[in-house]
């Protein structure tokens, strides 16, 4: 039996707060994985997009709060020397860089698949919303911390009967 | 323990950052480093280093790739993999292409130094 788009946002999910528990030192709450019921969805501050190719074709979202970020990028490089001008660029690589490693990580758990596929993480800059595709379904997880929200979303066409 | 020159691959600068630091904690030096995969071939050939660690997904060209055309270049190149991609399959490919160590992200200090003791007592034991 192949892996589900519902166990593949959990699998991220439980690995992107075990991730921030361990390098971060930051608790989240309890998630809990939904549909998205509405036609449009809010992006937070930074958003960071992966695509899964391969047998799975899915997008992975990350999308951060300001607050949330901004501490995750503080605790990240507090041993390197950053200068104030490659401070948002640095803070873009933070969250390229936390989606590719839950994503990677969460590769191992993706079972009875052949090997897939990560794509460099592409940037989104402030929040936008976006419209829904009827072709495609999307599921939500929200990771809540007392530094801000961590919003994780994946996106899969319908067509691929995930 | 002989003296190592290490080459950083990784499309992060972040990373880039965090590798050279461990790298000259535990007694070695980076003599170059390339956020891409292609640019990481010709790095090659101009800084000529002893250990090169190499991320998997970038743009451009991927790791793997740029592992084949560094030991096209130089069968005696050594290159270790450092990626968050912990897929079975993808630890075979690396192997195949010629990857000689595989070390999944994020990085701990004391597993890059195992990676890379491990591989200099085989090369170079004096």
């Amino acid at each position: 039996m192949s892996v589900t788009m519902h166990e593949i946002i959990k699998i991220i999910s439980q690995r992107a707060a075990k991730f921030l528990k361990d390098e971060m030192a930051i608790d989240t709450e309890s998630h809990e994985v939904n549909l998205i019921p509405s036609n449009r969805f809010m992006l937070n501050y930074l958003t960071t997009v992966l695509t899964i190719g391969g047998d799975i074709n899915i997008n992975v979202i990350f999308s951060f709060e300001h607050t949330l970020i901004r501490k995750i990028f503080e605790i990240y490089t507090e041993e390197l020397d950053v200068l104030p001008e490659e401070e948002q660029e640095y803070i873009e690589e933070t969250a390229g860089d936390m989606i590719n490693i839950v994503v990677g990580n969460s590769t191992v758990e993706f079972r009875n698949r052949e090997a897939v596929s990560l794509s460099p993480p592409i940037m989104i800059s402030e929040a936008k919303s976006i419209a829904k595709s009827k072709h495609s379904d999307f599921f939500v997880n929200h990771l809540r911390s007392i530094h801000g929200t961590l919003s994780i979303f994946c996106i899969a066409s319908k067509d691929t009967g995930m | 323990m002989k003296h190592l020159n290490i080459m950083v691959v990784d499309d992060s600068a972040i990373t880039i950052k965090k590798l050279t630091k461990i790298i000259e904690e535990i007694g070695h030096s980076v003599v170059g480093s390339a956020k891409t995969g292609r640019d990481a071939v010709e790095k090659y050939k101009e800084s000529k280093p002893d250990i090169v660690t190499m991320d998997i997904t970038m743009p451009d060209m991927d790791g793997i790739e740029a592992t084949r055309l560094i030991l096209e270049h130089d069968s005696r190149a050594i290159i270790i993999m450092i990626t968050s991609h912990g897929q079975e399959k993808m630890v075979i490919d690396a192997v195949e292409a010629g990857a000689l160590g595989y070390v999944i992200k994020p990085i701990k200090a004391d597993k890059l130094k195992e990676s890379i003791d491990k591989i200099a007592n085989k090369f170079w034991k004096q």
